[in-house]
């Protein structure tokens, strides 16, 4: 009897569960619980799989099978880790407007849904590999954003040469970005077909935010211990 | 044969001569305007439905179509549109009467806090009474809601102190008001959110003394906190879709608001040098056109009306020639009335939630 196969595909997220399940594979307690494949899709400047290759390994899996994706969860980064040169200020509800909120421009909740709807809404490639998999397919979001970070911001160089410090944005903006990131893109995935993998539990603190032990090294990652979350998640299903 | 004043007259106040002869497209109802716009002039718009043509086309003819209000730039530009950002000058939706304008400037300077709250739907979110169809999906809490609202006022102060010219679209006479504090609100209060309470609310239909009552003293306040703005009005051609003057029908209600606004407007600008009338409301209704401008519903105006009714503003604003007006006649019971009906241009108009059942 063959195995199951898990087959984990998408951005650099994936790479918390590539350590994981090497780490597990180190230990001396280690029985499989199934052939897990971990696949980071190849941009101009990471990853080590091309689309064309994934597809292929998509579409050669089984009906018990399982594909794990994990592209959505990213704009909340792109957009909202760094401080913009308009501030701007997100009021979820329940969330009293800050003292002062001179200078600070509100970003209406349902405004910023839209626009992040708009962006999810043109990504083919999930659609693609769920009517390629024969199997059940789910797909994990990037985690929730870390209270902490352990800079005040990132060193950027300007084509002029000149080196400029972006300053990340408070952790209440950087959750708010998450929150609704989180259901704009659950609503997508449901609507598409495609499972949505909770995350794991106990790996938020109670504000919301990652909890310390689940923190990565940077600014954006989740470490191996949560990936060892996602694939106790992965192999109960 | 004795001379006399009408044989000295230039074309333009003969019927024959300039309405009924030439092409529609040539009609050219305009009378007494010399205000110029350049390039470099800040032009903001307000007002009703038809004032969000105005709005458009300027924004696609070189002019410096001037939006205090833009939206953040982390949002998509198609959804800052969808939202209600740049379709005026500010976020203010359809100020449809006098009253609303001159109430929005009190609003905005502190001089008028109306005493109703948020409105709130039944699935908790939360609308702006003065602009209840301001944000789609509405605002996720009253907080949000009022920094929103102070965000916007702050906008509208800036806008009104820096801009060169404002366009000013009177829509409507009809109103409902707060019988507490006499708060106008765009909609009925039940329409597009709120609950319709007659003992909270009247409803009031302005004559000639109020709109000019209203606009006059907004043109002193505007002038006060910016003493170089210039005012074009214009009427809207949209006819009412409902009316609540008791008894009323909608066509007579209809000649009503806009006979007082266009007599409203012509006092307004006899009475101050800054101010300025430009006849879109007679390039859309006129007869010359046998209701060619107007769609199927008789209500919306077609793209070829709007833009006779920009040609001709550019031509007289700028000292240029026409844009795109219409050269042939097209008659409505035509193919190509059909086609243009089709092809007109869907205003969001809030006021459609009146005729929605």
């Amino acid at each position: 009897m063959t195995s199951r196969k898990i087959l984990v595909v998408g951005n650099s997220h994936t790479q918390m569960v590539a350590k994981a399940e090497a780490l597990r594979k180190e230990g001396p307690d280690y029985v499989s619980k199934g052939d897990v494949t971990v696949r980071w899709l190849k941009t101009q400047r990471h990853g080590d799989t091309p689309i064309e290759q994934a597809m292929e390994e998509i579409a050669a899996l089984g009906p018990d099978d399982l594909l794990v994706l994990t592209r959505l969860g990213t704009l909340h980064n792109v957009l909202g880790l760094f401080v913009h040169d308009r501030p701007y200020v997100i009021l979820r509800a329940g969330q009293k407007p800050q003292d002062d909120m001179e200078g600070y421009e509100v970003l209406p909740v349902a405004t910023l849904r839209s626009s992040l709807a708009e962006a999810i809404s043109k990504e083919t490639l999930l659609r693609e590999m769920r009517d390629a998999a024969p199997c059940r397919t789910i797909h994990y979001s990037s985690p929730p954003p870390k209270r902490e970070l352990r800079s005040d911001g990132k060193l950027r160089t300007l084509d002029s040469g000149e080196q400029v410090r972006m300053k990340f944005s408070d952790i209440w903006t950087r959750l708010a970005f998450w929150n609704i990131e989180t259901e704009v893109a659950n609503e997508f995935l449901t609507e598409i077909g495609i499972e949505i993998c909770p995350v794991p539990p106990k790996a938020f603190d109670p504000d919301g935010f990652l909890a310390e032990p689940f923190c990565g090294s940077d600014a954006t990652h989740a470490n191996q211990r949560y990936g060892a979350r996602l694939l106790d998640y992965f192999e109960s299903l | 044969m004795t001379d006399h004043p009408y044989k000295s007259l230039p074309d333009k106040a003969f019927w024959r001569r300039s309405v009924s002869a030439p092409e529609i497209g040539d009609v050219d109802p305009v009378g007494v305007f010399d205000l110029k716009i350049t390039p470099e002039t800040k032009v903001a718009t307000a007002g009703s439905c038809f004032a969000q043509h105005i709005a458009r086309h300027l924004k696609s003819s070189g002019f410096d179509y001037y939006v205090a209000e833009q939206g953040h730039p982390l949002i998509s530009p198609g959804v800052l549109s969808a939202h209600n950002y740049g379709t005026f000058s500010a976020r203010y939706g359809n100020l449809y009467t006098a009253r609303q304008l001159l109430q929005l400037m009190d609003r905005a300077y502190g001089r008028f806090t109306p005493a109703e709250g948020p409105w709130i739907d039944p699935d908790g979110t939360v609308r702006d009474p003065f602009r209840p169809a301001i944000q789609p999906g509405n605002f996720v809490s009253v907080e949000e809601m009022e920094a929103d609202r102070k965000q916007h006022l702050a906008a509208v102060r800036e806008m009104f102190e820096t801009l060169d010219v404002f366009v000013f679209t009177l829509g409507l006479t009809e109103c409902y008001r707060s019988k507490e504090d006499g708060a106008v609100f765009p909609l009925c209060p039940g329409v597009e959110g709120g609950e319709f309470d007659p003992d909270k609310y009247e409803f009031y239909n302005q004559g000639v003394e109020d709109v000019v009552g209203d606009m006059t003293e907004f043109l002193a306040r505007l002038r006060e906190v910016n003493p170089k703005a210039q005012v074009i009005l214009t009427v809207s051609p949209v006819p009412l879709m409902a009316t609540a003057e008791p008894g009323a029908h909608v066509l007579s209600a209809t000649t009503y608001s806009k006979s007082v606004l266009r007599v409203s407007a012509e006092m307004l600008r006899k009475a101050h040098d800054f101010v300025h009338y430009f006849p879109s409301y007679e390039v859309i209704t006129g007869a010359y056109n046998r209701g060619a401008y107007y769609a199927r519903d008789l209500r919306n105006v077609t793209e070829n009306g709007v833009g006779h009714v920009m040609g001709l503003f550019l031509k007289y604003a700028t000292g240029g020639t026409p844009a795109a007006a219409p050269r042939k006649a097209e008659a409505p019971q035509e193919d190509s009335f059909l086609k243009m009906s089709q092809s007109f241009v869907e205003v969001e108009c809030e006021e459609a939630a009146l005729d929605r059942g």
